[in-house]
């Protein structure tokens, strides 16, 4: 099995009034306009995608969405409670598990992503080796299912580099 | 935790006569599958203010009692959608007392009533239909797949065990992507037991198991009459526009439905134009205050108002737009959201505002105590400057055409200049001219009879046209801002935008021709 994970992008700072709700708040348009770009470099390096899940935040959605829309036409992003900031590694496994496909894009927020990662390379669930930037993303590799300390990292790639492997 | 949940549901109504399990038999009967899950009890109460604020603000409280849990849940009152309820529900845990409560917990609930919390809501709730059911619940699967659950409910008053009004009612409600099962479950109910859904919110139902209903907005005392004096016209349009305001202010505040920020925006535009056109019944002093007072929180409401109308326009042009327009339209409309949620902070800050307050005050000291604010020119004994009655007495029915073809008029010079030379700044004052035009008709509508109504429609219909006009232009001033912030690398997105420029800019542009056909169509057929 194949993960591709993937940091929500640039989205209103945390506390601002307009979004008292942190849930709510969404990508700024600078946050959009840099994800479409680094979302053609994920088009050339990921796989083809069997499923995009995302956490159920406003940010996360949106990232998904473009994601979609640039990587996967047409495909339905379905959502997750467990990649949530407070999500639970071992339920989100036992998820992704269930979905019995070859390749999942998983959308998220920092620092549970990156601890997701360590988790799944190294079977920590306190440390974590791995840093996505807004709009970052990495790419594990499973020799069969999910499991703690199973994975391989492909690659990480900041935003930035994503971008200009989407221009190039 | 997920602070909203969006429900969607069916419900039907249950006679006495029928047998509850005849309805269950009908779900199975369409090919699903209920497994029981379960009885419970719970006590609901429902919680409001003595001026209904939660309920003008489109959500039902409740406080549910199921065991020694306390849950404290939110839901909008209206749905979104027709026979299958959509509804977004809130919850979180409750204060362990009873209210009124000086503060919620932290919670999706308490997150929620924020913006009405310079109304003082949770320290002056109270309990306004208390109800207990007994709730039957059942797993709804489609061969082996969960599709939702269904809840048959036997709900009466709390505390009327063997008496009191009670019904029984059945829910059907299903979890994301299992939506379209619902109207096979509708389909099937209707056809095999002639059963219809039934859309009446909870809150409602409790009321009405205590004999209770829902409030409406209190405009009766503002009715018009034939024999009304201008000054009872004057004083009766702005009482039923500050009510209207006030009405609509917590559903402003709360968010939850554009259509409160539109209906408080448009009170406060036609309690502006009221001032002008009842100029002579209403003391200067009066109309400058007031008039300073809501053209600044009008302004406020305007921003907002502004931006949902925008937005609205860029989802319709989306189902049309080709591929590579759809992207910027994307983009744009979040550009849109951010710069409408930073209006609405702004549009808080306001309606919190001492000086807003002192408005309210005074306005609502007005509309509880009668007509005090003109009390010089109400009085019997104050005179015309030439001896007789001063015209804010006589009856609207004199008065009211004079003033009417007064405001006729300038809509004519408005146009004639808008005709000569149609920039936007003449066409935006044309549009202004026709408000005003419009609203003076509608005023006098009573004295004027059924032709006022007509006029009144007319002149809306030009109004409206004159608006998409303007409302494309906004819009395109938001789109060229917005475009100008697209990275160069993104070409397919500049494309995109520019083509929407491309389609947006002859819709702002109004001919000669076009204002004179919508002249002749809308106002200029049967002027007064």
């Amino acid at each position: 099995m194949e993960l591709l994970i993937v940091r929500h992008a640039i989205a209103v700072e945390h506390g601002d009034p307009a979004f008292e709700n942190d849930d709510d708040r969404p990508l700024t348009p600078e946050g959009i306009h840099k994800f479409r770009l680094a979302a053609r470099g994920l088009k050339e390096v990921a796989p083809k995608l069997d499923r995009i899940i995302s956490s159920p935040l406003v940010r996360a959605r949106q990232t998904a969405e473009i994601l979609r829309d640039v990587v996967s036409p047409h495909r339905k992003i379905d959502f997750c409670d467990h990649l949530v900031p407070s999500g639970d590694h071992a339920e989100l496994v036992a998820y992704l598990n269930r979905l019995g496909v070859e390749s999942v894009a998983l959308v998220g927020h920092e620092p549970h992503l990156s601890s997701f990662t360590s988790y799944l390379l190294a079977g920590k669930h306190d440390t974590a080796f791995v840093e996505y930037k807004k709009g970052g993303a990495g790419l594990m590799e499973f020799p069969d299912a999910l499991a703690a300390g199973s994975g391989t990292l492909e690659w990480l790639i900041q935003p930035g580099a994503l971008r200009d492997i989407g221009a190039a | 935790m997920r602070t909203a949940v969006l429900e969607r549901e069916i419900k039907f109504r249950i006679p006495e006569e029928r047998d509850a399990a005849a309805v269950c038999d009908a779900i199975e009967g369409a090919g699903f599958r209920l497994e029981s899950s379960g009885l419970v009890t719970h006590e609901d109460g429902y919680l409001d203010t003595d001026d209904w604020i939660l309920f003008r603000a489109g959500i039902a409280l409740r406080l549910r009692r199921e065991g020694e849990r306390l849950t404290l849940q939110a839901k909008t009152i209206q749905s979104k959608t027709g026979e299958v309820l959509t509804r977004t529900e809130w919850a979180q845990e409750a204060p362990p007392t009873d209210p009124p409560w000086e503060s919620l917990p932290n919670g999706p609930v308490a997150i929620l009533l924020r913006p009405l919390a310079k109304l003082r809501v949770l320290a002056r709730l109270t309990t306004r239909a208390r109800v207990e059911s007994e709730r039957k619940m059942f797993r709804w699967l489609h061969e082996r797949e969960l599709l939702g659950s269904v809840t048959l409910d036997r709900v009466r008053e709390a505390g009327t065990q063997n008496g009191g009004d009670s019904y029984r009612e059945l829910e059907v409600e299903a979890l994301d992507g299992a939506a379209a099962a619902l109207e096979e479950v509708r389909a099937a109910v209707e056809r095999r037991l002639d059963l219809h859904t039934s859309v009446e919110s909870k809150l409602a139902a409790a009321l009405a198991t205590a004999g209770e209903k829902l409030p409406e907005m209190p405009e009766r005392a503002y009715a018009l009459y034939e024999g009304d004096r201008l000054a009872d016209v004057a004083a009766k349009t702005l009482g039923r526009h500050l009510t209207r305001m006030f009405w609509n202010e917590p559903g402003t505040r709360l968010n939850l439905d554009p259509n409160y920020v539109h209906d408080m925006r448009v009170a406060t535009r036609r309690l502006r134009t009221a001032l002008q056109v009842f100029a002579m019944a209403i003391p200067e002093e009066t109309r400058e205050s007031l008039g300073r007072d809501l053209r600044w929180i009008g302004r406020a409401l305007g921003g907002v108002r502004d931006l949902d109308v925008g937005l609205r326009r860029v989802a319709a042009m989306v189902s049309r737009a080709p591929e590579h327009e759809r992207a910027a339209l994307y983009v744009f409309a979040r550009y849109l959201e951010i710069r409408r949620a930073r209006r609405r902070v702004r549009l808080l800050r306001r309606l919190d505002s001492k000086r807003y307050e002192a408005f309210r005050e005074r306005a609502q000291r007005w509309l509880d105590g009668g007509p005090t604010l003109w009390a010089p020119i109400a009085a019997p004994e104050s005179p015309s400057a030439a001896g007789g009655v001063h015209p804010a007495l006589a009856p609207a029915y004199m008065v009211g055409p004079r003033i009417v073809a007064e405001w006729d008029n300038r809509m004519r010079e408005a146009c004639q200049e808008a005709e000569r030379k149609s920039t936007p700044a003449n066409v935006h004052a044309l549009r202004i001219a026709v408000k005003h035009a419009r609203y003076a008709v509608e005023y006098f509508a009573v004295s004027e009879g059924q032709s006022a109504h007509h006029r009144a429609k007319q002149l809306a219909r030009l109004q409206d046209k004159l608006g998409e006009h303007q409302d494309a232009a906004t819009l395109l001033r938001h789109m060229r801002r917005y475009a100008r912030t697209i990275p160069r690398r993104d070409r397919q997105l500049l494309l995109g935008a520019r083509g929407v420029m491309d389609r947006l800019e002859p819709e702002t542009r109004i001919t000669r021709g076009e204002l004179h056909e919508l002249w002749e169509l809308g106002a200029g057929a049967d002027v007064t």
